[in-house]
């Protein structure tokens, strides 16, 4: 049994689909990231498992409750917002409190004037305020208390909101982008705070990005979404190192993965400029496929020796390693290569090299854009 | 060098506009110099702005001891009241649905909004008073007030401003438990104050100054509106005493004046912060 799960979700707005049988869901204690490009859906399947927004088919769990038709504040679901979303008019400590207050006290209770002479009331404020500092002081903004959010920098208002979510102890975390109104310096360090503070309370999140990078470094597990569909759902390594579908290939993975259009020949091998790479695909000779190479994965080598021959055509340093962009027969685009500063200080524009590229190193997309898997046949006719 | 720039853009700007101001405040001007002149001063051949014997007090005094002064401003504060209070109490409710509810009738409410902001008061006048009149209800407070709790101009300003709020905020109200009055209590009024002073100000000047309906639904002084109350002034008391209903005129602008500078501010904060978003 899973602590949250959403099952079979599908959502469409009128003749336009948004979700198309989404299914997540998130074991005790989980960190699932839900990364796309944007328009894929993710921000409206969170919504729809905050119950701000409703799917026309499927289901909400909350371990074995069913909340599909529970209102958002009953579902106990705790939410950051990419805008933060506190109350411009409210202090930080009356922010946190929010929540709890309006769980706590009964309507005539938070009355303005009346409500001071309801009995219970003070103690009830007296135990609210404690637990606001006690998350305030976890979070280390226990000194912004009484600020306004428009007295506050952008990480403070975001760890406000952040406080404001972990007030109420919730069932599942929901966020959506929230780090993406800071500055590239913060939102580094922040990942790491939101990932022990998700250590610390041990609450099931579910974290959208768009930011791969984001996902990959926070997340126990990622679900890439794309077009209203969960393309691949797994763990940072399995969707890195082995993609289901040519788009989480692309998407994942910074510099982008090479993509070269190729055709199957005799025995199920591709051939790539000239020289066999891959072998053991399963189908007819002739069928258009693609070949996905991650730029760490290509060896350079010095011109003459076996393998593949290109040109350098770009070099960019980045200071722990430095990008090659080449250009080989049939390579379309160019290929880009990831190597280490010492190997490439020989290497100018226009450079003559030759590029190595293993076997397995070689990930096989067929026109569906599914993976299509290898025969572990005997290396036969492998020269690159 | 600096000195020199006699004819500057700057300076043309002020100039256009200070003659602008002047042209506005002319007939003001020319009031309060009234106000303080005697008849025969009025009616002699010669125009002075400055008056040669101050008869302020004098005329002043006319005007408060010929009519109920102090009668009409309470009638014209109790109506402004009124009004206001259920302007909003009704506008901003509406607008908060229209503007951030998704339901079936939106489209046609909005139609409906933007068809009542064309048709004029003039338009609905003669049934309004015949109902009133049909309802015995002629020359009261409600008769004076209640064609306009429902102001459709209040209802658009608001629902300009309110779009421009973010939906992450009510998401976030909901999600906090909030029901949909809560949220327009607890996080909708506290951050519309910049629109419901502007929309303060347009209600409060224009009832204020209103005489059309009063005129029509009011015919006794005891519930006349300042500017009704100036009407039967001019055309039982004084006749030809401009002197005098130009102090009582004073008398019943003051308010306004008084209430603009003092929140000067707030008032130019409002009207520019609803433009920008509107």
């Amino acid at each position: 049994m899973s602590a949250f799960a959403l099952r079979n979700i599908s959502k469409s707005y009128g003749t336009n689909s948004i979700l198309n049988d989404v299914s997540i869901e998130a074991e005790d204690g989980e960190f699932i990231a839900l990364v796309g490009p944007s328009g894929c859906g993710k921000s409206t399947l969170l919504r729809i498992a905050a119950g701000l927004d409703h799917g026309d088919a499927g289901s909400i769990w909350m371990g074995d409750r069913e909340i599909t038709a529970e209102h958002p504040a009953d579902r106990n679901v705790a939410m950051v917002f990419q805008s933060y979303a506190l109350y411009p008019h409210l202090t930080a400590e009356q922010n946190i409190a929010v929540p709890l207050a309006m769980r706590t006290l009964s309507t005539l209770q938070r009355m303005p004037l009346l409500g001071r002479f309801i009995a219970g009331r003070s103690a009830a404020q007296a135990a609210i305020k404690q637990q606001v500092l006690a998350t305030a002081t976890s979070l280390k903004i226990d000194h912004l208390l009484d600020r306004k959010p428009g007295q506050m920098s952008g990480g403070q208002r975001q760890r406000v909101a952040l406080a404001r979510a972990l007030v109420r102890q919730p069932g599942v975390f929901l966020m959506d982008e929230p780090l993406s109104n800071l500055d590239a310096n913060l939102r580094v360090h922040t990942r790491a705070e939101i990932v022990d503070l998700h250590r610390r309370t041990g609450v099931p999140t579910i974290y959208v990005t768009h930011d791969q990078s984001e996902a990959l470094s926070m997340a126990d597990r990622v679900a890439v979404m794309m077009g209203g569909k969960v393309l691949q759902f797994a763990s940072p390594a399995e969707i890195y190192d082995d993609p289901r579908h040519v788009e989480v290939a692309k998407f994942v993975g910074s510099p982008r993965i090479n993509i070269i259009d190729a055709v199957t020949a005799d025995n199920g091998t591709v051939f790539f400029s000239g020289k066999a790479v891959v072998d053991g695909i399963t189908g007819p000779v002739g069928t258009p496929v693609q070949l996905a190479i991650r730029p760490e994965r290509i060896r350079l080598r010095p011109q003459g020796t076996k393998g593949i021959a290109a040109t350098v055509t770009r070099l960019e340093f980045l200071g722990s390693e430095v990008l090659v962009t080449t250009q080989a027969d049939g390579a379309g685009d160019g290929i880009v290569i990831k190597a280490a500063p010492a190997d490439v200080t020989h290497l100018g524009m226009g450079s003559p090299i030759t590029l190595e590229i293993d076997r397995d190193a070689c990930l096989v997309f067929g026109q569906d854009g599914l993976r299509v898997p290898l025969r572990a046949t005997a290396r036969v006719a492998v020269d690159a | 060098m600096k000195n020199t720039a006699l004819f500057s853009m700057r300076n043309l700007r002020l100039g256009v506009l200070s003659a602008g101001a002047l042209v506005f405040l002319a007939p003001y001007i020319w009031m309060i110099s009234t106000a303080a002149k005697s008849r025969e001063e009025i009616f002699s051949s010669s125009l002075t702005l400055l008056p040669q014997h101050w008869a302020l007090w004098e005329n002043l005094a006319k005007a408060l001891t010929r009519v109920p002064m102090g009668q009409l401003l309470w009638n014209g504060l109790v109506v402004c009241g009124l009004i206001f209070f259920f302007q909003v109490v009704i506008a901003i409710p509406c607008a908060y649905a229209m503007a951030k509810l998704k339901f079936r009738a939106a489209r046609t409410m909005m139609t409906l909004v933007m068809l009542g902001l064309l048709i004029p008061i003039h338009a609905t006048a003669l049934p309004i008073y015949v109902a009133l009149n049909k309802a015995g209800m002629l020359n009261s407070y409600f008769a004076l007030s209640a064609p306009f709790f429902i102001s459709v101009f209040g209802i658009f300003l608001f629902l300009q401003f309110f779009r421009a709020m973010p939906d992450d905020l009510i998401s976030a109200a909901r999600l906090d438990g909030m029901s949909e009055l809560a949220i327009v209590n607890r996080v909708i009024v506290p951050n519309a104050w910049p629109a419901v002073t502007a929309f303060a100000i347009f209600s409060v000047v224009a009832h204020w100054n209103d005489l059309f309906w009063p005129l029509i639904v009011i015919t006794g002084s005891e519930r006349a509106t300042p500017p009704l109350g100036l009407l039967f002034f001019r055309a039982a008391e004084a006749g030809d005493d401009y002197g005098a209903l130009m102090a009582a005129t004073l008398i019943i602008t003051l308010p306004l004046v008084a209430a603009f500078l003092l929140a000067q501010r707030r008032f130019i904060e409002g009207i520019t912060l609803t433009g920008l978003k509107g």
